[in-house]
């Protein structure tokens, strides 16, 4: 594994990112209202600032891009959100989002749905708001799931079929509902906002949940140090079925996000230093187990890491005695996302944490 | 010195599990951004609390949320001339708070001094670092009120020799 650090902010921690389609551009906040795009040189791994992203008011929590049909999609804790498409020019400009009134705290975090024609919202007002494009007006309406969550929403998660949305909240729960628009999707038929799952297996805060390729399986990163896996095996959920739920427990401290490299394994960054890696004991079913830390190579980290990670472990070398045994010291990481094209094995992730870097993985 | 040991390696483990901080707005207050522990409106955002004891007289407790964390410590105070000497040591570092930046300006009941860690600490320092700063801290506080108890008693016997030989 060789990981690339690249130093993106200079004040405060990279606190989401995202990347298009070709994974050429990347849009990440920087500790600050605004979110930056910046293209990536593939030969020389340059990173050049095209676009700048300012109407925010305070931190923003979550983006996502729509690789298909190019557009960004931003919330911040001033609890608004923004859809952002190139003009003629190929500047960036907001659309107009209209939240609903009860959404009325901090957005916390933001995903579009796999046809890219919805997105959904979760926040501080313990609902979640599903926005789609209302054509007549130009604008971007909500529908909320509300009364359901009894805690912030921390992490969104859509299905591939569109229709089916995962949450994570900070009341210990993880949900299943169904977050079909009528206008969107005309072949669904379910009603809007019925709760079909709740996964009550992890002992603290969820902190991300993420569906593997398949969408077979559920990955639900706590504040309990667990990694709980909740298999679905295809089926459609139901509130009376108790699902099959694995649970790995590590010593290791809990795990904000965590990313599927192909069906039978995971990986995992949060407060830890390293990423974790999990896997199934036996390919397709069976139970996870912890396969340990992803270590980078030495030689390729001592070339990579810039100057002022050289000397910042220098420092943290020589710190105060009690505890030499672990010179490497790491903020929390909070994001992780793929780099490869969809229905591909990941072997090339980022990473961005509070640590003022972007880290790009290969495996 | 080599008894306050386990004391701090047991506060520096449970400090470095429970300081696993994150950004976390108010679900009360619109556009807000509060350290939980110190409003407590959310249970489910809170921690169970942990009592680390040395002996019946000195102790801590550690008080985490999702987004701050509280460590409160009381002192050993076996006479009342530690009760002082503690007492006028506590209102000397928190008259001077802004300057440790972690250190509340008034203790939580029951405590001598209070340290609040927020988010916003972890992110701007190094969490090891706040978390040997708080050992360190302690373990000077120890050290010090030792060494002003000696220097106190030593410094009252040379007054009472000092008074007494001018008796004779």
């Amino acid at each position: 594994m060789s990981v690339v650090k690249k130093k993106l902010s200079s004040s405060s921690g990279i606190s989401c990112h995202a990347w298009n389609g070709a994974h050429n551009q990347i849009a990440l906040c920087p500790g600050t209202p605004e979110v930056q795009v910046y293209e990536v040189d593939e030969q020389s791994g340059e990173y050049k600032l095209v676009g700048s992203l300012k109407e925010h008011e305070q931190l923003v929590s979550g983006v996502d891009w729509a690789p298909k049909r190019d557009m960004i999609v931003t919330c911040a804790h001033d609890r608004n959100a923004y859809v952002w498409e190139r003009n003629n020019e190929g500047k960036w400009e907001p659309q107009m989002s209209m939240l609903a009134s009860t959404f009325n705290r901090a957005a916390l975090c933001v995903q579009w749905s796999p046809r890219e024609n919805k997105f959904a919202l979760g926040g501080g007002s313990r609902s979640v708001a599903v926005c789609y494009y209302q054509e007549e007006n130009n604008w971007w309406l909500s529908k909320l799931i509300r009364k359901k969550h009894t805690s912030s929403v921390t992490c969104v998660s859509w299905h591939s079929n569109n229709w089916l949305l995962a949450t994570g909240s900070s009341d210990f729960k993880c949900r299943l509902f169904a977050a079909n628009i009528s206008s969107v999707d005309a072949d669904v038929k379910r009603k809007f906002g019925e709760l079909l799952m709740e996964v009550d297996v992890a002992k603290n805060w969820v902190h991300g949940i993420t569906w593997s390729p398949s969408c077979a399986s559920l990955a639900i990163c706590a504040h309990d140090s667990c990694v709980h896996v909740v298999d679905l095996e295809g089926e459609v959920p139901s509130i009376d079925k108790d699902p099959k739920c694995y649970t790995v427990k590590f010593p290791q401290l809990p795990q904000c996000a965590a990313l599927f490299l192909d069906e039978n394994r995971l990986v995992s960054v949060g407060f830890h230093d390293k990423p974790l890696l999990f896997k199934r004991e036996s390919a397709g079913t069976g139970m996870w187990v912890m396969e340990g830390e992803l270590n980078a190579k030495d030689t390729q980290a001592k070339k990579s890491s810039s100057k002022f990670a050289a000397a910042s472990s220098m420092f943290g070398g020589s710190g105060n005695s009690g505890n030499k045994a672990k010179p490497t010291y790491a903020r929390v990481k909070t994001d992780i996302k793929k780099m490869v094209k969809d229905n591909q094995v990941v072997n090339k992730f980022s990473v961005s944490g509070m640590d003022q870097n972007l880290d790009t993985v290969t495996l | 010195m080599n008894t306050i040991r386990p004391y701090l390696n047991c506060i520096r483990h449970t400090l470095n599990a429970t300081c696993c901080l994150m950004n976390f707005p108010s679900q009360q207050i619109e556009r807000h951004n509060v350290p939980e522990v110190e409003f407590g409106h959310n249970k489910e955002l809170m921690l169970p609390p942990i009592l680390i004891s040395r002996t019946e007289h000195e102790y801590c407790l550690i008080e985490a949320s999702i987004n701050s964390l509280r460590f409160s410590v009381k002192v050993k105070q076996g006479d009342l001339l530690e009760e002082i000497l503690t007492k006028k040591f506590m209102r000397f570092i928190t008259q001077r708070a802004e300057h440790f930046w972690i250190i509340r300006r008034v203790a939580i009941e029951g405590y001598d001094i209070s340290l609040l860690i927020t988010n916003f600490h972890t992110e701007d320092l190094l969490q090891e670092k706040i978390v040997d700063f708080v050992v360190t801290f302690l373990e000077e506080v120890d050290k010090e009120i030792n060494v002003m108890k000696l220097s106190v008693n030593t410094r009252g016997r040379a007054v009472a020799t000092e008074f007494l030989g001018s008796m004779n």
